[in-house]
Parts: structure tokens; sequence; C-alpha cells
């Protein structure tokens, strides 16, 4: 009986801790952050206070991709002059839409009095609520009167009170507490520095919608709410539960596997004829989609993007894929590969083998190089500045495929180093040429698809989905990229044992994204930040005598 | 979450890379495959004493590759046995099955499904067998997998060969049939194709031999002709016009100003120029080759096919072939193709189901199809091959085509006659194509530039085809052609179908050279999801 009785109780306490999860190790955070709005963060922040209908026509500057992610390059970006005169433009084409007829009644929830008296109170009204969105947080009332008064000499000389209004709504679009997500810290002796709770709003928000806080999330922020633990769940649970969480994940994702290199991906059409603009879009759209079914509608293991079968198809993609596409409105279609073919995993769609490919041919390199760096958060160091690529790049070559010619990156001492993390990878995708059309061939050679990594050998694409599927560097680059994504900074030193709980955690949950990000948005560690006090004793320096 | 909208397609074929012939030598039994293993064979030294044999056998219908192996006096402990390819000179290549799944074993028996490419491995002989030990770690013995010969007995089995194939388009060369190899059972297949061209076949070689009278007359000459030297004084008083512009006068020639295309007897032009030559593309649609009458033809003159084949029955070559604008280097047809291919109208796709082999089928249905998608065209303003069409429906059934049935002889697919009504679509206009006894010849065989060649024959409905042809008015100055002329000289010419009250015949023979692209031809229905057959 007493064996017994010890028995049971090991596994009650056994069972108590699984039930319970491993408690998240204690992190002093990372800096607070200030960052640059991205494209699309900016595109969505105007649809949603705005409205879709508006306009937001212009180029914006590309932002420096930093530890594998814009979210993170977005904290250290620049605005040139001439991007402050693209964004003032931009502001002033944004305000002019929002105050024009057929808008306004919509947008403006105050009707300015008649007469010729500036109707302040409205001006004040507008420029409050809209401001509160734009600035992901309260204007002070300074600010208020600042705009309000801009907007009431511009109704003057313009003799219009919106036409007014929009000079006074243009010079919020243009102000750096619009553009710069600009994060602020509450300090309290007994307690770690806290990120205040506009700020932690504005993290979750752009962590799971990629916009600004909507009115119930910065409501809560008011009333304190995202103070403590149960009030941030409480929102996640909402947001989660929302239809705009998928436009999170997919801006998690295309940030993730850097799907915004499609703006600039060429193709030579007469080698690929087939491969036009609209393949290219529907290429970037067809993984977002793929991920968003397996991932978020259906929930399954993160891991098998490396061997799913299911996907979906567009008419643009079919001749190129070479599989049937017709949908009766003339949209996307799901799409499942047989078993054994060797299309599984996101790893063969045209969103890698084409755009990590040459404009007129494959690359086992680049394609190599984009799993280990996008998908395994593995560096692979530049090549050095005195490579030869003549004789990969010559024409005239006796090598006819793709592994003749790179041969010499694995006996080449100076190559082989990088190579063989890159090459094995890349070389198993060769049955898609750099179009990402499957062929046997190349030049009248079969193609060799046969490699090895991490000790284990395939023959084809479908074989190296399976081995990088087992791969532990897998889940573990997820959970990086999806916290640094939230936090929009890089790693601290002291965040390496958070890591390794989330990624157990991530594990135990049977590698569901959904529980991953709930995980991350309910953290301690998402809002702690640490803060470098500043030197005062050099501002209260006396100047020298001169 | 918005999920997406979900139908079925019937099965198609999604690749054209697979071309293996049906197992015509299932009788052989099993391909027997062999390794004699030793260390001689290995790229590095290896000082082995040891030696072995690997023995294999390929399923044809199955690809099911079964192996033993034994092997004998190795220098150290196995580490591994397998099949690597393909072999490339001076360096080894990687593993593609392993014979030792279980563990490794003094005999090892066991099996595994080839792919396609392994296949083309073992059969291109660019397989070894590959043995690995502690001691040599990369190979300690190799041997080459070869093909055991035959016997006396199972040559003597072996069918003849193949006959060379013969393609009836021009354009594509002559191919001899693949030999034989390792052969896999395959299910029926579905392929589908998109027209991509579709042109009046027209016989073109010494044009005075065809048309010893000259070119037909074109209208423009014709109303010249009738013109008084005052009018045309007053017509050229600014100069002379081209005909395309003179045409909004010139085809007013009636009488009393009426357009002699929708009232074609009210002008007696000269007597048509038509064709005088012998030879013709086409079908002998009535069964004769003596040009006599037929219950379901009128007495005419017949043609020699391209291939000398007797009785051969295209009037409408006659009637359409001495006008530049029909001929090669006229206009009428390439602006229609090149019409329909920018305006996406007039689509028509052919289904062939119930292809068992691509060479061989002796029993297909070949269904002529409207599609409701426009085509796919790439950056250089061609048709994509592959793209994927909707078929004109209505109440779950195709709005237009019919369903022939045929067969497959030396890839060359041939349907029984059957009557057909396609809304055909060119130079800006619809008509019906309304072929009775229509019958198609295509050469599955993909010529250079993708395209599979075809000739079409039948009957085409005299009313239908007049009625096109008055729909390309706007282009009679452009194809110099005279509605008159043309239309007196195709009521005597009709050879189709005579009208039991009149006798006169309703239709006219004709055929048509048609040039297709392998596409997805898509049969809407409520059933989830896609699944890719190959």
């Amino acid at each position: 009986m007493k064996r017994f009785t010890r028995i049971a109780c090991a596994a009650l306490g056994a069972l108590l801790l699984v039930a319970c999860g491993s408690r998240e190790p204690s992190t002093r955070g990372g800096p607070p952050t200030l960052r640059l709005l991205t494209e699309s963060q900016y595109r969505n922040v105007i649809a949603d206070v705005f409205g879709e209908h508006i306009e937001v026509a212009a180029r914006f500057d590309p932002i420096v991709r930093v530890e594998g992610l814009l979210a993170i390059g977005a904290g250290r970006a620049t605005v040139t002059p001439f991007g402050v005169e693209r964004y003032i433009a931009l502001a002033r084409s944004i305000a002019t839409q929002v105050m024009a007829e057929g808008n306004r009644e919509l947008l403006v929830s105050c009707q300015p009095a008649q007469g010729a008296t500036f109707d302040a109170q409205c001006a004040e009204r507008f420029i409050a609520q809209t401001g509160r969105y734009l600035f992901r947080r309260p204007l002070a009332a300074a600010e208020v009167a600042s705009f309000v008064q801009l907007a009431e000499r511009a109704a003057a000389a313009r003799g219009d009170f919106h036409a007014g209004l929009a000079y006074g709504l243009q010079a919020m679009l243009a102000s750096p507490e619009f553009l710069f997500v600009a994060e602020n810290v509450v300090t309290d002796k007994k307690v770690q520095p806290q990120l205040d709770g506009y700020s932690r709003a504005t993290r979750l928000s752009l962590f799971l919608w990629n916009t600004t806080p909507d009115e119930a999330l910065l409501a809560a922020a008011e009333r304190g709410e995202l103070d403590d633990m149960r009030g941030i769940r409480r929102q996640v649970e909402r947001m989660m539960a929302s239809t705009r969480f998928e436009t999170g994940v997919r801006a998690f994702f295309t940030d993730m596997l850097a799907l915004d290199d499609f703006q600039t991906l060429e193709k030579d059409s007469s080698l690929y004829p087939a491969f036009s603009l609209a393949v290219a879009n529907d290429a970037r759209e067809q993984v977002l989609r793929t991920l968003v079914e397996m991932l978020l509608v259906r929930e399954e293991d993160y891991r098998d993007i490396f061997t799913t079968r299911r996907t979906v198809m567009s008419g643009p993609l079919g001749p190129v894929y070479r599989v049937p596409a017709a949908s009766p409105s003339g949209g996307w279609v799901p799409f499942e590969f047989p078993e054994g073919d060797p299309r599984a995993g996101i790893q063969t769609q045209l969103s890698f083998v084409a755009l990590h490919s040459h404009p007129g041919k494959s690359s086992p390199t680049l394609r190599g190089k984009a799993i280990r760096e996008l998908l395994l958060c593995q560096r692979v160091p530049d090549p050095p500045g005195s490579v030869n690529f003549d004789l990969f790049n010559d024409p005239n070559s006796a090598s006819k495929t793709a592994r003749d010619r790179l041969v010499r990156h694995s006996t080449d001492p100076s190559c082989s180093g990088c190579h063989k993390l890159m090459d094995p990878i890349g070389l198993a995708l060769e049955n898609f040429d750099g179009a990402g059309q499957q062929r046997g061939y190349e030049n009248g050679e079969l193609i060799d698809t046969s490699g090895e990594i991490n000790g284990i050998r395939f023959t084809d694409s479908s074989g190296l989905g399976s081995a990088l599927r087992d791969d532990p560097a897998v889940p573990a680059c997820l959970v990086r990229r999806a916290y640094t994504y939230a936090a929009g900074r890089p790693i601290q030193r002291s965040e390496r044992k958070l890591l390794n709980h989330f990624e157990d955690e991530f594990a135990a949950e049977d590698f569901r994204l959904r529980e991953l990000i709930s995980d991350i948005a309910t953290s301690d560690a998402l809002y702690a930040v640490s803060v470098t006090p500043v030197r005062t004793a050099l501002l209260d320096r006396k100047e020298p005598r001169t | 979450m918005g999920l997406l909208g979900v139908f079925a397609l019937h099965p198609v074929r999604a690749s054209a890379q697979i071309a293996a012939p049906a197992p015509a030598n299932l009788h052989l039994g099993p391909v027997r495959f062999y390794a004699d293993l030793s260390a001689g064979e290995q790229t590095a030294t290896v000082a082995s004493a040891g030696s072995g044999r690997a023995e294999f056998s390929l399923d044809r219908q199955t690809l099911t590759f079964s192996w033993r192996v034994n092997v004998d006096k190795l220098t150290s402990r196995a580490l591994g046995v397998s099949v690597n390819g393909p072999q490339r000179p001076g360096t080894n290549a990687g593993v593609q099955i392993d014979l030792a799944p279980r563990g490794l074993a003094t005999r090892l028996q066991g099996s595994a499904v080839l792919t396609e490419a392994q296949l083309d491995y073992l059969l291109a002989g660019r397989m070894y067998v590959n043995v690995r030990t502690a001691r040599y770690p990369a190979g300690e013995l190799r041997g080459q997998i070869q093909r055991v010969p035959l016997t006396a007995e199972q040559l003597a089995a072996l069918p003849e060969p193949a006959p060379p194939i013969r393609v009836t388009s021009s354009k594509a060369p002559s191919v001899a049939a693949s030999p034989a190899r390792a052969q896999t059972a395959r299910r029926p297949r579905t392929l589908g194709y998109v027209v991509a061209n579709w042109d009046n076949a027209i016989y073109e070689s010494r044009f005075m031999d065809e048309c010893p009278e000259g070119p037909a007359i074109g209208n423009d000459e014709l109303w010249w002709r009738g013109l008084s030297r005052a009018d045309k004084d007053k017509l050229t008083d600014k100069g002379l016009v081209q005909p395309v512009d003179r045409r909004f006068v010139s085809v007013f020639r009636g009488p009393k100003g009426e357009d002699v295309c929708w009232n074609p007897r009210l002008v007696k032009d000269p007597p048509l120029r038509t064709v005088k030559g012998k030879v013709a593309y086409g079908f002998d649609l009535d069964g004769r080759s003596d040009g006599r009458a037929t219950p379901k033809s009128c007495a005419h003159s017949n043609f020699v096919g391209v291939r000398g084949e007797r009785g051969v029955d295209n009037q409408m070559y006659r009637l359409l072939g001495c006008h530049y604008g029909w001929r090669r280097n006229g206009v009428l047809d390439t602006f229609g193709n090149e019409e329909r291919r920018n305006s996406g109208r007039g689509v028509i796709l052919l289904e062939i189901k119930g292809v068992t082999d691509e060479r061989d089928s002796p029993n297909v249905e070949v269904g002529f199809y409207r599609a409701t998608d426009p085509y796919q065209i790439d950056s250089a303003g061609r048709i994509l091959p592959w793209a994927s069409y909707r078929v004109d429906t209505h109440d779950g059934k195709p709005r237009y085509g019919a369903v022939a049935r045929g067969r497959i002889e030396n890839g060359v697919l041939k349907t029984e006659p059957l009557s057909l009504k396609l809304p055909f679509y060119g130079n800006a206009a619809y008509a019906e194509l309304d072929l009775k006894d229509m019958r198609l010849e295509l050469d599955l065989k993909p010529a250079k530039d993708g395209k599979v060649h075809g000739l079409v024959g039948g009957y085409y409905d005299f009313d239908k085809w007049w009625e096109y042809m008055l729909k390309l008015e706007f282009l009679i100055a452009t194809g110099d052609w005279s509605c008159p002329a043309l239309y007196q000289a195709a009521r005597e010419l009709a050879d189709g179908y005579p009208d039991p009250r009149t006798g006169e015949c309703t239709a006219i023979s004709s055929a048509f050279r048609m040039d297709a692209l392998p596409a997805f031809v898509v049969h809407e229905s409520a059933e989830t999801p896609v699944r890719a057959s190959r």
C-alpha cells in the first residue's frame, strides 16, 4: 500500500507539473524600441482609421533587414530628406481625400457650425479622436491645441472649414509621433521597468494584427487593464479570435520568408514565358494562403510545412505547376499533390524555388542559403571578395547540370566550408528550374537530386523535406523569429533561456503556431524593458569659461 | 476566417513528360538485372578479397524492384549496402535505394517501388551496388547493375518492332517508334488540349498548277469594271484610294445600290476561278472515290489526298483555294487566329478520355467543348500550354459540343464521324461551326513548338457557313473576294446532304488544319478538393 501511495503521489506530481507547464524564466528584457512604421503597417493604419477606399499612392523607402526581419530593421531605419518630402506629400493626399465631399460625412463625426467663425470645438473633437488612433495614445491638450490652431489658420486662408481641417490632419500624418512607434517606459523602484499601457497595446496590435490598436485595445490601456496579465490575456484572446489575426500572421510570414523580394524579382521571359507578374504575385499569395490554411485553420504541426502536399492554385500558377487550376470565380482553388510527388513542402513552391533563383537559371546555392537563413535561422557567411563566378557562369562549360558546375564548391577548401551548408539542400531542389517549373533533365542530362543533411540521406526534394522537418532548428527558428518580431528588436543575451522555454512550450503544444503566438503575447518578457540610466551629471555640467 | 470555395475537376493529365507505353510484353515476365560485386570496381584503391552478387527483378506493371544480395570475405564489419546513382565519371553517386533497411546480413532480400527517375537511371545503366564497410566506409565492393539478356525463347516471343510513325502535318518531322522499355501499366488517363489555330486546309504547291486561270477576282475589281468612265472620274477626282477604303462603296453595286453580299443573287459576276489542282487535304466523307452521288452527297469531283489516298472530298478548298486571302500569305485565317487569341472568344477544347497508351489505345472518347475562359498568354503573346479552361456548362451539361468515339494508332488519334456544333469566333465574328460527319485526325506527338497538329473534316452546313462569310464582309477588300461569285460557286460546288425537296446540296465538304496545346479541361461540379492525377 505504501509503495502504491508513493507511486500515486509521484504520478500526481508529474501530472500537476505537466498541467501547469514550465515556468517562464525571468528576464531583464531589452531596450524600448523606436521603430518606423513599415509600409504594410502604414497602409493598414490608414485603411483601418479612414477606410480602404482612401488611396495610399506612394513609394516607401526600403527598410534594411536586420537579423532576418524588417520588423527589427525598422528600429534602425532612417528617413532621408527626400523621404520626409514623400511622407508630407502622402499626408497631404490622404488628408485631402478624407476631407473630400462624400468622405468627410463619414469620417468627421461633427458638422461644423455654419457661419464665418471657425468651429474650434468640432475641430478639437476630430483632432483628438483621430489623433488617438494615429498616435496610438491620447493626445495631450497642448498637442490638440497646436493642430487645431494650424487648422484654424488654414481655414481662414482657404475660406473653408474642411480645407483647414485637412491641414491639421496632414500635420498629424507627417508627425514623427505617427510615423515612428516610440515606446514609453514606466519606472517604479519596486518592480522592473515596464512598458506603459499604450506601448503594450501597440506591441500587441502590431504583432497580432499589424496595425494600430483598435478602440477596445486603447480603452483597455486607458483603464489600466493591460498593466496585468489577466487584462492582456483577455485582449490576446479577443484579437486572436478575430479575422484580423490572419492579417497579422500573413504579415509575420511575409517578413520571415522575405516575400518582399518579390517586388524586385525578374525572370528572363524568353526562357520562362509562363512566368509573368501575375505569376509572381500569385506565388507570393500561394505560400501565405498555404500557411494560413495549414497553421491557423487546420492547426497542423508547424514542422509539416516541409512535407505538406496541400496548397492552393490559381489560374496563372496552373501552367507553371502544370496542374489544373480553374475556379468558377477565377480565384483560388484548394489543391493537393499526389503521394510521392516531388512537390511536397513550401520549399518546393515558387515562393522558394523561383524567388531564390537567377533570372535565367536555378541556383542551388541561393535556395540552400534561403532555407538555412530564413527557416533554420542559420547565418551563412558572405562569399569572399575574390571569388570567381566565371566557372559557374561559363555558357561553354562541359558541365551539363548545376551539380557538375558546383563540384568545385565541394572540392575547393576556400569554398567548401560554406557551400556544404547550402549546396546539398539546393541541389535537392534542382528538379525545379529557375521559374519553379518541374524538370527531369538539364541540358539533356538526368538531374541527380540525392544528398544528405544532418546525416540523413535523401533522394529527392520530398526526402529533403522530411529531413528538414525533423531538424530541431526549424521550431527553434520560428520561436526566435516570432519573439523578435513581437518585440521589434534582437534577442538580448539574458533572453536565451526564455527562448528555450518558448521552444519547450511549443513542443509540448505539438508545434501549433496559435499556441506559440499566444505564449509570446501573454509572456511577461514581452513587456519587460531594461533601461540604461541617463547620465544626468553631464546635463548639470557648467559650460567652461571662454 | 475566409475559407476558399471548392469544387472538383474531372481527372486530367498533369504532365506531358510521362509517355511510357503500355506493358505490351507482360508475357515475358519481370525484367531481370544483376551486379557482380568486387573491390576492383571501386573508384579508390581497395585491398579486399571480398566478392558478392546482387540479383534484381523488376515488375513491369508495378515497378516493384526486388533484390537478393550475397557478399563474402569482407575485410571488416559492413556498414551499408545500397544502390547508388546516377553514376558520373570520376565521382561517387548518391544513394538511391538502401538494400538493407532492416539491418545488415550476409544475405539480403527486399523490395522497393522505383520512381520514374530511378527507372531512367537503371535503364541507362547508371546505377551500381555499393557495399560499405568499417575499413572502407566509402565502399569496399561495387558492381555495375546490368540487365540479364533475354533468352532465345523470350526473344522469339517479342512482337515485331512498331513501324515508323508518319505524321499528317507537314510541319512535324517523321519519327520512329521508341524501343520497348520496362513498361508500366497505367490507369486510363485523360488528355486535354486547347485549340490554338484553326485554318481552312488549303493545299499549296505551284499556284498555276492549282489555279491555272489565276487568282480569284475580288469585289473591288468587279465593281470597278461595272463603273462608267464618268463614275470613275468622279470617284477618283481626289485621287485613287485603297480597295479597303473603296469597299464602303464597292459592295453596294446591286441594281439599286443594294449590298451584293446580303443579296448575292442580284448581280451575275463572272464565274469564280476555282481550284483545278488534283491534290487536297481532307477525308473521304462519302465513301466513294468516283465522285458519284450518294444518298447523302451530290455528284462532284474528288481529290487525291496528300498521302496519296483517293476519294478526298474538299469542295471548300476548290471554292477558296484561288483566293489570295485564304492562302498562306493572305490574312483571313491569320487575322482570325490572332483575334481569337487576343480576345479569348471562341476557345475550343478537346478532351480525350480512356487513354491507356498515347501510342495505341483502341477505344477512346473525344469531347469537343467551348471554353468560358480566355487563353492564357505569355509575355511574347503566345498561348501558354498547361493552362486550365472551364467548359461552358448549363444545367450541369456542356452547352456546346459533342463526344465522338475514336482510337489512337501509332500515336495518331482518329475519331468516328459525328455531327458537331461549336460556336466559332474569328475576325470579330461569331458563327456556328456546324459540321456533319466530322472527323478528326490528330498526331499526339508534339512538334517542336509544343503543339499537336491535326486535320478536321466534314460537311459544313451551307447556311451557317454563308452566315459567317457575311460577317466577314468588312474584309472583302483585304481578302480580295467577291460575294456574288463566291455564293454562286458555292451553291454549285456544295456536295453534302441534298435537300429532299429540291435536291440541292445543303452542305460543303471541308477540311481544316488545326493545332492545339496541352491544357486542363475543367468540368465544374460541387466536390472538393482538386488532386493531380499522374
